[in-house]
């Protein structure tokens, strides 16, 4: 009797110090790896920039319609660290207000794309064999049948040039590839013993999916959430470097870059600097995401 | 599984894909808000233009009618419409500008296929020697850098601080093209026996070509080197060792066949995402490609001419995954005999 509410009160322990105490492992096994850290620095570095915008760019006027001819074309100095642009604005702080709509679009875009790719790819992937397996997965082969960026631009072509129809454009490229992942995880998943077992215990489909299934898929879907931000905003400055984005004065790292390269010769920093700063935030969350991957995938521990 | 049973399957579903693509692309197209005929031609056309481009696009007739009069144009002529850009049927537009991104990516072909794996395998052959490292640092790199960024910093290099190449076009100014055989300055030029222009088309190439393969080339390289390593702890490669199978036979014969299935798939993806990525490269570079060309026709609004670029572009990928999906086959021995056996 003891013995047996020992073993309980052990199992049944408060399951948030449970949490809590996995947490902490997580964390350290991440912490090993400078890599993942340096990723973690520098994605807190690009979401601490953009949610503080106007407080730390240097001159947050310069983000929106604002001219200094005074200033046009000045190459970095201390005053404007990475130089200023055609009509005279700076471009660190126009890279830091451009950081605000690149993060915006990959949130949004993972928002409705993570969720709707998930749910679509699970139910396929457990159904996988029947009528709306070959629906689901039929369809989302039409969608990667061309790369997304190429698909994202024609969508994004034939509506309005905005940051939200930008937004819309991405997310309709982008969901097939959630779908796709979670379908190849669940259709094996479900083989598994502990899926049966709930099976025959008689639990409700709901639970299956959602309880057994879904939890493992997450380290993969986690995983390439992490690398997808980075992704996300490399196509969308690709949309807005054609000029299917946000549309000037507003800042886009994409549009900056396509104005620097007319001056390119002789004003190099107008261009250089908005490219560095996608790298920036590609690299950022890469090894981040790498990070979490280590982390999370039991076999290579 | 036999070759030709399984190309025509893939064949099949291919055209399936490429039916449901149209149809996606094609309604996007329709269904926008905005009149087409009206934003090609302006505000201040009068209404019989107006009205007579409508009908020439059956715009007046019901979208599903549409379609079918669309596919049954494409099908049957291969007619894609007009441009309203160019005022020119799309099929041309897209036949003149097409081979010269053609040339481009298959030159950034050339160069993921070739520097990739090799890196990759020399990579996996000093596997963490100081060679090793540098390689994963640069692809590392190679990754997280767009093709855009790199063709900004690669065209400041050697164009504007060494004067290497040229920054601007497919020919240096007033150089004549040759004639026009397949399109491709590079091998019409060579078809010609023009050694001089062959160069100059050459050098024009380089730099976007590898602004374009430097990511892919970087991905080939890392998906070699773990798949590589990956292999190489197999019983097989050791007991080869030990009988005493010559390192060189044992790395080209049986640890690069199956190290390069997975390098291959990833590749084929890659190089047709190349066509995507080529769109913003060739504007940097100033070169007059397919993808510079959609880039025009998006900013109007070109319908026809989005839908006829994009269902090219779709036609390239869903081939260049057949021919991937051969490979594959080819290479991997438990895909091949499958069919056989049973």
């Amino acid at each position: 009797m003891m013995t047996e509410r020992m073993f309980t009160s052990n199992a049944i322990e408060n399951p948030w110090v449970r949490t809590l105490d996995s947490l902490k492992k997580t964390g350290y096994k991440f912490s090993r790896n400078w890599l993942s850290v340096l990723g973690l620095v520098m994605v807190v570095i690009i979401v601490f920039l953009a949610v503080f915008a106007p407080y730390v760019a240097p001159y947050p006027q310069h983000a929106g319609k604002f001219v200094d001819f005074k200033n046009k074309n000045q190459p970095p100095s201390w005053q404007h660290l990475m130089g200023t642009d055609t009509i005279g604005r700076d471009i660190l702080s126009r890279i830091i207000f451009a950081f605000r709509n690149a993060l915006l679009m990959a949130i949004v875009v993972l928002a409705i794309s993570v969720p709707f790719g998930m749910l679509t790819g699970l139910t396929a992937g457990y159904y996988s064999g029947t009528w709306f397996d070959t629906v689901i997965m039929r369809v989302t082969d039409v969608f990667i049948s061309i790369p997304p960026i190429i698909l994202a631009l024609s969508i994004a072509a034939m509506l309005k040039a905005t940051l939200m129809n930008a937004m819309i454009a991405v997310t309709v490229s982008w969901w097939p590839w959630y779908t796709r992942i979670t379908y190849s995880l669940a259709s094996s998943i479900k083989n598994e013993y502990y899926v049966q077992a709930a099976e025959l215990t008689g639990a409700s489909k709901i639970y299956i999916l959602f309880r057994e299934i879904l939890p493992n898929c997450s380290s993969s879907l986690l995983t390439k959430m992490a690398l997808d931000v980075g992704w996300v905003t490399l196509v969308g400055a690709a949309l807005s470097f054609v000029g299917l984005g946000e549309q000037p004065p507003k800042p886009a790292l994409g549009t900056m870059i396509a104005e620097g390269v007319e001056r390119m010769p002789a004003q190099w920093w107008i261009a250089l600097f908005p490219a560095l700063a996608i790298m920036f935030v590609v690299l950022g969350f890469n090894l981040f995401g790498d990070g979490i991957r280590d982390v999370l995938s039991p076999e290579e521990a | 599984m036999r070759l030709g049973p399984f190309i025509l399957r893939r064949l099949a579903l291919s055209i399936f894909v490429l039916f449901g693509l149209s149809i996606l692309i094609f309604s996007i197209a329709r269904v926008v808000p905005g009149d087409p005929a009206r934003m090609a031609l302006g505000p201040r056309t009068p209404v019989e233009v107006v009205e007579r481009l409508r009908q020439q696009m059956y715009l007046d007739k019901p979208l599903l009618q549409q379609y079918g009069l669309w596919l049954r144009d494409v099908v049957t002529h291969g007619n894609l419409g007009d441009s309203l850009l160019t005022r020119r049927p799309v099929k041309q537009d897209i036949q003149e500008f097409f081979p010269a991104t053609l040339e481009l990516v298959g030159l950034t072909a050339i160069f993921i296929i070739i520097a990739g794996i090799s890196l990759g395998v020399l990579s996996a052959r000093y596997a963490n020697t100081w060679v090793d490292k540098v390689v994963r640092l640069f692809s590392y790199l190679g990754i997280v850098t767009p093709a855009f960024a790199w063709a900004v910093i690669l065209m400041l290099l050697f164009c504007f601080v060494w004067h290497l190449f040229p920054s601007y076009g497919r020919l240096t100014e007033g150089v004549i093209p040759p004639v026009t055989i397949t399109g491709m300055y590079t091998v019409d030029s060579l078809l010609n026996g023009q050694l001089g222009l062959f160069w100059d088309a050459f050098v024009h190439l380089i730099l976007p070509a590898i602004a374009l393969a430097l990511p892919p080339m970087s991905q080939a390289a890392r998906i070699t080197r773990s798949s590589m390593a990956d292999n190489q702890n197999k019983d097989c490669i050791a007991s080869m060792i030990a009988y005493g199978v010559p390192n060189r036979v044992v790395t080209r014969k049986y640890l690069l066949k199956p190290s390069l299935i997975s390098p291959i798939t990833v590749m084929g993806m890659d190089i047709a995402a190349t066509f995507g990525y080529a769109f913003m490269v060739e504007k940097i570079f100033g070169f007059p490609g397919l993808a510079r060309y959609g880039i025009q026709v998006m900013l109007v609004k070109d319908i026809n001419a989005i839908v006829g670029v994009v269902m090219v572009l779709g036609v390239v990928f869903i081939t260049l995954n057949i021919v991937v999906d051969i490979i594959v086959v080819y290479l991997d021995p438990r895909i091949r005999l499958l069919g056989r056996s049973s």
